[in-house]
């Protein structure tokens, strides 16, 4: 809301919404221009310290902090952040901060291939990281956990060296793309305080970056020092969004000097929906001259609905790379749990008796295709055909899929969150002795001796978490799906919602029937 | 039952209760695995071995005891969920029983997080100890041996307790 005073900058609070960055302490906090580098400093420290313990102390998992951080804490504290706030841990990214530090010294020449601006890539690559994940036990190798945080520092540095903008971040970080479709569940959003505001905003800064004229004297030594560290040719708004805006700041910027970036993942603030692709990165904040971004409460799905045309994405019921995306993170899901229970071992030993076979690799690849692509073909391609012949929708069944296909994601969330918190809760105190135990191989002794005694939570306060993670996604899926229904069919919304809500149905019993099962965690699956 | 000599390269001191899983997958895989990742990683993973001399001191410490053998079995075996027994035999190279010295065992599953089982093993005879540990979980299991000698000297086993079923 903007007052309708001769001052356009003048805003006043919508008192429905909650502004983080509007609080006293954590909005200062955020809105310093510092404070991404300040979150993201202990989470590299963490993440070398965890690589070299992974890399060169025990191997046994529940005693490396590479293991234990990795698979218990970070997975856990990730998807509850993400349910409680917003996608904080992309904004904390120690990749990021490798990558700016390595940005100062090598300037990236190209930009991403037209042809793979989408979300392919990360999707194989998620696929991937979930299949390598059970074929080599990466729970249970701490060489093989430090080995891929390794890697993924490689990763960053090859695409983001090569390429402009956030590349990585935005078509190729699985972890990222895993954020994005959770993200769009939380209650927070990076957003335009006053679209009023926006209209008359001539610079459109939040995109385009903070720039001086180069032949202007930047005064302060601050502002010296940003300006000739990010020139316009490395930091101007990225090519790859749809925003004809950012098309043009591209052509504008090579005379000027950025002294703020703005969004690196071609979001303009006044046409961005959702958190889909949204980092929380904060340049659009440090960017808007008029302070007009915050960081906003809303209610957690409700992008999953929206019809509008959304900056540096377009529409969500166009893009079936995306629609995979969520397929993937839904069905990922199950299989990933499905990886920790005892059927999995009679599944895989009846399957490599059927095959002949006594490599894990074919096997499991075959349960992959069945979670991944059989299954969702089957509920999401019967359910897209029953829509249609029940007439609740005159949409051509592949549309029809893609659409729904969205409400299956708050779905998939309350899997993973009851999956990691189960681990989260149940072994939040290992890191405590883990710590004792890595201090003390160096000789750090003050830390005291290894409490191997401190777990967690028991297991009879942890499941029926469990179970209200996964009821709260069924029951998030339902609305989403129901309220698709209503624009489908406003007469007859129940004819294109039964279809949904019953694959809906089918895959939280699923859920619930796996979360059950006795765990058995084998790093043989094929051993009998 | 099991037997090694001490002193011998710790990757080759782990042995299994079930000889089928010897040779599994899982290890062969890892290490060609290991050695391409050993090639590609490059200037990173010499970069963190250099940081690793002046940090992590390579794990575990050497241990020289080459005069002794240890030897143990488990009640049932393989073993299984629940209570079982582990019984340990320590020896000197010719033969003599190693008396007084303090075992304990400690078991933990491969995934991290999980809870802990851990045991004082008690000498009932002369250099043979006895303990029972509870592994509360169907699936795999690594089973440390604290060992310290009665001349002070300390020791560590462990065995891999694969498929650990009901």
């Amino acid at each position: 809301v903007v007052s309708a005073g001769a001052n356009p900058t003048v805003i006043l609070p919508n008192v429905d919404e909650v502004d983080l960055l509007r609080w006293p302490v954590v909005g200062g906090f955020l809105k310093w221009k510092h404070s991404r580098t300040l979150l993201q400093i202990p989470l590299l420290i963490v993440s070398v310290v965890m690589i070299l313990h992974g890399l060169l102390g025990t191997q046994i998992a529940p005693k490396n902090l590479a293991t234990v951080l990795t698979w218990v804490h970070f997975r856990g504290a990730l998807v509850l952040m993400l349910l409680a706030a917003g996608n904080f841990f992309c904004l904390a990214c120690p990749f990021m901060l490798v990558r700016n530090a390595a940005r100062k010294l090598f300037t990236p020449r190209w930009n991403w291939p037209q042809a793979l601006r989408n979300k392919w890539i990360s999707v194989g690559l998620l696929i991937a990281i979930l299949f390598v994940y059970e074929l080599f036990d990466l729970w249970s190798s701490p060489y093989w956990t430090a080995a891929l945080a390794a890697g993924y520092f490689v990763a960053v540095l090859l695409v983001d060296g090569l390429f402009k903008h956030a590349a990585f971040c935005k078509f190729v970080c699985p972890i990222g793309q895993f954020n994005f479709v959770a993200s769009t569940l939380s209650p927070l959003e990076v957003k335009v305080r006053s679209h009023a505001v926006c209209d008359r905003c001539a610079t459109k800064d939040c995109i385009r970056g903070r720039r001086a004229d180069a032949n202007v004297t930047v005064r302060t030594a601050d502002a010296h020092a940003n300006a000739t560290s990010v020139r316009a040719k490395t930091a101007s708004a990225p090519s790859y969004t749809t925003s004809a805006i950012a098309t043009h700041a591209l052509n504008a910027a090579q005379d000027f000097v950025i002294l703020q970036r703005g969004c690196e993942l071609a979001l303009f603030q006044p046409r961005k929906v959702g958190n889909m692709d949204c980092t929380f990165c904060l340049d659009c904040v440090h960017a808007c001259p008029h302070d007009n971004i915050g960081i906003s409460s809303r209610l957690p799905g409700t992008e999953l609905v929206s019809h509008s045309i959304r900056s540096g994405i377009g529409y969500f019921s166009k893009r079936t790379d995306i629609a995979v995306l969520v397929v993937v993170f839904c069905f990922g899901a199950l299989l990933n749990a499905f990886g920790m229970v005892s059927p999995v071992y009679v599944v895989e030993a009846w399957l490599g008796k059927l095959l002949h076979v006594n490599q894990e690799w074919p096997v499991l690849g075959l349960i992959f295709f069945a979670f991944l692509v059989i299954e969702p073909a089957i509920l999401l391609g019967g359910a897209a055909w029953l829509t249609r012949v029940l007439k609740g929708s005159t949409m051509a069944t592949m549309p029809l899929a893609v659409r729904y296909t969205y409400a299956l994601a708050p779905l998939g969330f309350g899997m993973w969150l009851a999956h990691y918190g189960f681990h989260f809760f149940t072994g939040l105190l290992t890191i405590v002795p883990v710590t004792q135990s890595a201090a003390a191989s160096v000789g750090i002794s003050w830390l005291g001796a290894p409490r191997w005694t401190w777990t967690g939570l028991a297991m009879r306060y942890v499941q029926p978490i469990e179970l209200g993670f996964l009821f709260l996604g069924f029951a998030g899926s339902l609305v989403i799906a129901h309220q698709l229904a209503e624009e489908d069919s406003a007469e007859h919304p129940m004819r294109a919602f039964l279809p949904w809500a019953a694959v809906a149905a089918l895959v939280c019993a699923a859920s619930v029937w796996l979360m059950f099962q006795p765990m058995e965690m084998r790093a043989t699956l094929m051993g009998g | 039952m099991p037997k090694m000599t001490f002193g011998r390269k710790r990757v080759l001191e782990r042995f299994k209760v079930s000889p089928r899983f010897t040779s599994s997958r899982r290890f062969r895989t890892s290490g060609n695995l290991k050695l391409f990742a050993n090639r590609s990683l490059g200037i990173l993973a010499s970069s963190l071995c250099l940081l690793a001399q002046f940090s992590f001191g390579c794990s575990k410490p050497n241990q020289k005891s080459s005069a002794l053998t240890f030897q143990y079995e488990s009640q049932p075996s393989p073993p299984h969920v629940g209570s079982n027994v582990f019984i340990v035999k320590l020896n000197a190279k010719d033969g003599t029983a190693l008396s007084g010295a303090h075992v304990s065992l400690e078991g933990n599953m491969s995934h991290p997080g999980m809870s802990q089982a851990i045991t004082d093993m008690e000498e009932v005879g002369a250099g043979t100890y006895r303990g029972s540990l509870n592994l509360s979980m169907r699936g795999d299991w690594i089973v440390e041996f604290h060992i310290a000698m009665a001349d002070g000297r300390k020791v560590e086993r462990e065995a891999e307790l694969r498929n650990v079923k009901k």
